[in-house]
Parts: structure tokens; sequence; C-alpha cells
């Protein structure tokens, strides 16, 4: 026989050891536990720890422990401690599925909150929540229409975010509107709203443009965008793109606002000086005036002193603490762990108190009511809250029966 | 085939088939790991007849793995074919294709370096990448998500493990193919254009045929592989055509030892079942840890994994020896 195999070793003893390697492999991964009464609850918390969007996932990992600790010490859920179950996403969906299904297949955790970007979650949902029959939330503002069975909306809906926005712009007297987003599922719907709700406000579109998602250089974006002269910008050119093109925009002595979904604390820093007079809604801001919010997020900074900084709207911060909570209270309505049974009680569960304001599902909708700011950045990184616009509801899945 | 290997392959069907049963009754997870595991041992088949049988530094195989899952992808959702045989067809009939275009361009002129090939390849792969990420037809950075559960006969196959038996099935198809293609003359006569371009030329053999041939066959399992993983996992992205598939199918050829059937699947087998465990325990130390491992196996071990045994056996007659003097 001729030494293909390993050199000079036989194929059968080749062939056991195949065998070995891939049962030795799947042995290694630890075994499944039983939910035994009054054991701790498991929470899969799935995020991308590294890739593209790691900055994203510490802040989330860290606002579950937060949550986590805090649900906790008041005595847990139901009497049942909770547990944090971490999987990373490799901001790849090819490796977000396989955490998800050591998730919810192996770990068996209560439910799953997380995925950074639209295309995890459209990739680990029927993982997650289809096949593995688990409640699924996804905490994140995005581009809407997300109605899938035993998946919840944590995060702004296009109109809470968009509508307010463009209002406040054309109030301003801005005519003519450029838009620029990167090519994929979310800068696209968000920009189809905008456009919608500037020309219903009697504006125009003067220039409508899409790039890659992973483009850094803008400068072929930033001269249509200033030959257009357009009165105001609306972006969702996402990272690593954003800076370049803001940069860009605003060095060519661009004259008119320019406006995005994606501008707040932890965004601002990535842009620099030039991050001065971006106009964008969030669900919160460092300066909103709520004494309890002030209090966590000032708590957060102490408790997880490696996140510091990292509690911001645009890493989903304020959506991930109240994914947690909204859950605890649906399970604590539905006095039971059941995916059946909390799905049905989460429909209407709400929250007094949570950082960023009040807020509630509007029953119907898998969506959020959201109390929602407008905000303007500042040149040193920081927000100024324009206006509290106040609980927005979402327009979304009118008709979806859970 | 003489008897001994007969024995091999019945014992290597055998084990992977058992083993997983026993052992992952009832979950999910660990079937759905096993099932990746085959898939890409497809690929990482495909990657060691061109580079470990043949001498072609191919370093952008997933382009081809993801040209396949992409066509999978498209022809489930956007032509409701599911017929599992039907689109694996489709993917057969795309690897020859793209592989023929690329072959062509590689090896039908003169002789070229093996750099050049891994260079070529790997801009390939890297363009592929760039293309789906800014090509709204196929979904831009999102990819093709939600593509239904195959078919096969009329029957939606949406157990785990009947996607188990199917990535096995072709994997070993694929597998008996490859050891089939090495044991014949013309496994011979690439091993010899490995070996020496040149003297095979000399010898009279067409040199550039059978790199030709060699690479559409790669193109081929690769594009096969990647329509199975579409209808597997239920979406493609482009991440499954670009740099870091195709640097990681490399790897677990260079770790496992380029030349070896079975180094490289124990290695891709190793790293594949403990990479969700690590990731999630050493986030930011995992991929350095998988980088210094490469290094380490490149410096003292340059034939891999699986010389590992030789090596030790060396050493020993090397001291009986000098024992003996």
């Amino acid at each position: 026989m001729k030494k293909i195999m390993w050199g000079q070793k036989p194929l059968m003893v080749s062939g056991i050891a195949v065998g070995v390697a891939a049962l030795v492999g799947t042995l290694l991964v630890a075994p499944t536990q039983a939910s035994a009464a009054g054991a701790p609850i498991k929470i899969g918390v799935l995020t991308d720890m590294t890739g593209a969007f790691a900055i994203v996932g510490k802040s989330n990992k860290a606002v579950a422990q937060f949550t986590i600790d805090e649900i906790n010490k008041s005595g847990g859920v139901m009497g049942r401690q909770l547990v944090m179950d971490l999987a990373d996403g490799g901001s790849d969906p090819a490796i977000a599925t396989q955490a998800a299904s050591r998730l919810v297949n192996q770990d068996k955790v209560a439910m799953v909150v997380g995925g950074v970007a639209s295309f995890t979650r459209v990739a680990v949902r029927g993982v997650i929540a289809g096949r593995g029959n688990t409640i699924y939330i996804w905490p994140a503002s995005y581009e809407g229409n997300e109605c899938t069975k035993n998946v919840w909306n944590t995060g702004s809906a296009p109109n809470q975010q968009v509508d307010p926005t463009v209002k406040y712009l054309l109030g301003q007297g801005k005519k003519t509107f450029f838009l620029a987003g990167s090519d994929y599922l979310y800068p696209r719907n968000i920009l189809a709203r905008v456009r919608q709700d500037v020309l219903a406000g009697g504006g125009s579109i003067v220039g409508e443009e899409y790039v890659p998602l992973d483009m850094t250089d803008a400068s072929n974006l930033t001269s249509k965008v200033l030959a257009s002269k357009a009165d105001a910008v609306f972006e969702v050119v996402v990272l690593p793109g954003t800076a370049p093109f803001i940069k860009g925009v605003v060095d060519g002595g661009y004259k008119g606002t320019i406006a995005g979904t994606l501008f707040d604390e932890g965004i601002n820093p990535l842009i620099g000086s030039q991050a001065q007079g971006l106009i964008g809604v969030q669900d919160y801001y460092g300066p909103i005036k709520d004494a309890f919010s002030q209090a966590e997020v000032a708590k957060f900074n102490t408790e997880q002193p490696d996140a510091k900084g990292l509690f911001a709207s645009t890493f989903n911060a304020p959506a991930w603490y109240r994914s947690i909570y909204l859950w605890k209270a649906a399970v604590e309505k539905a006095k039971s762990f059941d995916t059946a049974k909390v799905n049905r009680a989460m429909d209407s569960v709400s929250l007094k108190k949570s950082i960023g304001g009040p807020v509630g599902f509007a029953p119907g909708t898998k969506h959020l009511k959201l109390s929602m700011y407008l905000g303007q950045s500042n040149g040193d990184g920081s927000e100024t809250v324009l206006k509290s616009l106040g609980q927005l509801p979402p327009l979304q899945c009118a008709d979806a029966s859970n | 085939m003489k008897k001994r290997t007969r024995i091999g392959l019945a014992i290597v069907c055998a084990i992977p088939i058992l083993s997983p049963l026993l052992f992952m009754a009832g979950n999910d997870y660990l079937i759905q790991a096993a099932t990746r595991i085959f898939i890409y041992g497809i690929l990482v088949l495909s990657v060691e007849m061109c580079w470990g049988q043949t001498g072609i530094f191919t370093f952008g195989q997933a382009a081809f793995f993801g040209v396949g899952g992409y066509f999978a992808g498209f022809l489930a959702t956007h032509e409701n074919i599911t017929d599992i045989g039907l689109i694996l067809l489709v993917a057969v009939a795309v690897g020859i294709l793209a592989g023929t275009l690329v072959a062509l361009f590689l090896f039908s002129g003169k002789r070229v370096g093996e750099l050049y090939v891994a260079l070529v390849t790997l801009v390939i792969s890297f363009v592929c990448e760039k293309l789906a990420n800014s090509w709204t037809f196929v979904g831009s950075g999102n990819g093709i998500p939600g593509i239904p559960y195959p078919t096969i006969f009329g029957k939606t196959l949406s157990s785990s493990i009947g996607l188990f038996f199917v990535a096995f099935g072709i994997f070993a198809l694929a597998m008996m193919m490859c050891i089939g293609i090495i044991q014949s003359q013309f496994g011979l006569a690439i091993n010899a254009v490995r070996d020496d371009e040149e003297r095979a030329e000399f010898f009279g053999y067409n040199r550039s045929a059978l790199q030709i041939a060699i690479f559409i066959f790669s193109a081929v399992l690769a594009s096969v592989g990647g329509a199975l993983f579409a209808l597997s996992e239920g979406f493609i992205s482009p991440s499954s055509l670009g740099l870091a598939l195709s640097t990681s199918t490399v790897l677990w050829v260079v770790l496992g030892g380029k030349g070896t059937f079975f180094g490289p699947l124990i290695a891709l087998a190793l790293l594949e079942s403990v990479n969700v465990e690590m990731r999630s325990i050493l986030p930011s130390l995992w991929q350095i840890l998988i980088g210094v491992m490469l290094l380490l196996t490149m410096i003292f071990l340059p034939k891999g994994l699986t010389s590992l045994g030789e090596k030790s056996r060396n050493n020993r007659k090397n001291r009986e020896q000098s024992k003996k003097s």
C-alpha cells in the first residue's frame, strides 16, 4: 500500500484514529445538565466577543452580567438564581448559529438574548425560536418586520427613531435630503422609512447611495454628497465606514445637517470633533433627566469597571438591560418557565422603571412602546438632549399572533 | 484494493456513524456539530487533493465552497427547488464551471510557481467575499437567510440526524473517490507532478492537463460541500466565501499534516469541536492560541501532527543506533 494515509501507518489504524478523534471532540463538549428544581436558571447570552463587533460584545456581556447580578441580589426569578451562559457569535453568522445551537440544544437555556447585527438574527432565529422552541429576545434598534413566533424585539423600530428625526429636520426648514447607507437589510429599510417620511412631509430626495458593508474609503460617497448640496444628509453607514464618511463630508465643507440612527456617546468618540451637530433619536443618552437611569448607569460603571463608559444606546445597552427584566416579569406573570406560557405573558408585560424610562410591550406587536429622546452630538463625544419625546408606539407586526 | 484497505475503509465508515449515534442521541447540538465537521471535511479533502497530493497550493478554496452554497440558497429560496439531489447536481455543475475557469487561467500555459497559485486563489476568495458583500441581488451583507430544509424523494429532511446522514454519506463518497484516485495510476501521476513538475513533464505526462483535472475535481468537492452547508445550516453569507474560511482550511491541512488524508480531518474535528467553547471561554486568546499552534507545528513538525509518531520512531531508532555504536 502506498504512503498516502499516514506516511507509514496502515489505513486501519488511521480509520480508528479518525473515529476516536470525532468521539473525543464531541465528548469534550460538556455533558447536558438537567435543570432540577431549585437549580439556577441559565440565561443564554449570545453576542460577538470577537470580530468586527467585539466592542459591542464587550458592552453586551457586561450589561447582561450586571442585570443578572442585580436580579439575583433581589431574590432571582421565582426564587431561582440566574446564571449567565455566554456564547460568542464571532461577528459571523456561521459561528453564531453554532453558538446558538449550543445554548439551546446542549445547555438547555431558559431563553436567549442577543445578536448584534441583523444578519446574525436572521441566521440564529430558526435555531433558537424555531427548531429550538425557546424564547429569543432581540435587543437591538433595527430595520423592523421581525414578527417570528417566540421572538421578541426590545430595541426601537424604524418609526420610533426615524419619524421624529425627519420631523425635526423638516421643522428646521430642511427641504432636500441625501440618503446614504451600508448595503444590507438594516440601512435599506431605515432609509426606505426616511424616504417615505420626507416625501410625506413635502421634502424631496436628491440622492440615495449604498456602499459595501466593509467600506473604509468614503471619498466617492463623500463627493456625491457634497455635489448634491442637500439641506440634510440621513446616513446609516455602519462601522467601520461611519467615521471616514462623516469626517469626509464635514471636512469637505458641508453646510447642511447630518442625521442618522447610530450617533451617541458610544459612536461619537470614533468620529472625533466632526461629530459636532449630528442629529439622532435614541432610547437613552447619558444626560437624560431620569434619576433611576442616572443611578443605575453609575452603579454599572462601578460594578463593571472593564466596560466603564460602554453603556450606550448604539451598543444596545439599555435594550439588553430591559430584555432580561421584561423576561423576568413575563415568567413571574406566567408563574412558569415554559416557553408557551412565557410567550403569552410577554405580550403585555411592562416595566415602570428601566434605564432610559418606562417601557412595555404594545400588545399584538412583539415590539415595545419606548421612551425616546432627540439628541445632538458634541465635538467632545458627548450628547445634548434637545427634547424628550415621551413614549412612542411601535408600528410593527400589527396582527402578530405570538 | 487490498483486503487491509477494505477493512480500514469499513472501520472509517462505521466508527463515525456509530459513535455519534451512541453519544449524541437526543442532543441536536452535537449532531449538528458532527454534521458541520463532515461538511468542512469535504472542503478539507478538496484542499488536500490539490495541495497535499498535486502540489497546487490553493489558498482560496472557500470561494468554490461559498459559490456552491449561494447557488443552493438561491435555488431553494428564489426558485423553490428543494430537492437535494437536484441541488447537489447543480452544485457539481457550478463547481465544474468555476473550477474550469480558474484552472484554465492558472495551468493551461507555462508552469507557474506555488506562491503564484496561492496568491491568485487567495485573491479570488477575497474578491468573491467583497462581491457578495456588495451585491444586493444575493442579499449583500445579509447573505441568503431562511433557506428551507431540503427534500429527498419529496419528503422534507428536517431532522438533525437526517441531515447528518446525508452529510456523512456524501463525505464518505468523496473520501472514497479521493482514495480511489490516489491509489490509481492517475494518482501516481499527480504525485509525480507534485514532487517534480519538470521531471513529470520530461517523462511525457501532460502536467497541465493533470493539474487542471485535479483542480476541477477539488472545486466540485468544495462546491458540493458549500451546497450541503447552506442546506443544513439554513443560510449562506459572505463569510462562507471568504478569507477566514479559506485560511482555516489551509490551517487544518497544515496542522494535521499535508500529504495525508486523515491528519487534516483529525485537526478539523478537534479544532471545530472545541471552537465554540473556547471562543466563549477565551474570546481574545483563542485565535492567538491557534496561531501559536500553527507556528509551532510549522517549526517543529513541518509534516503536521500526524508525523509525531514517525518522528518518535526515528528518534528511538537513532538512540538505539547510537547505543550500538
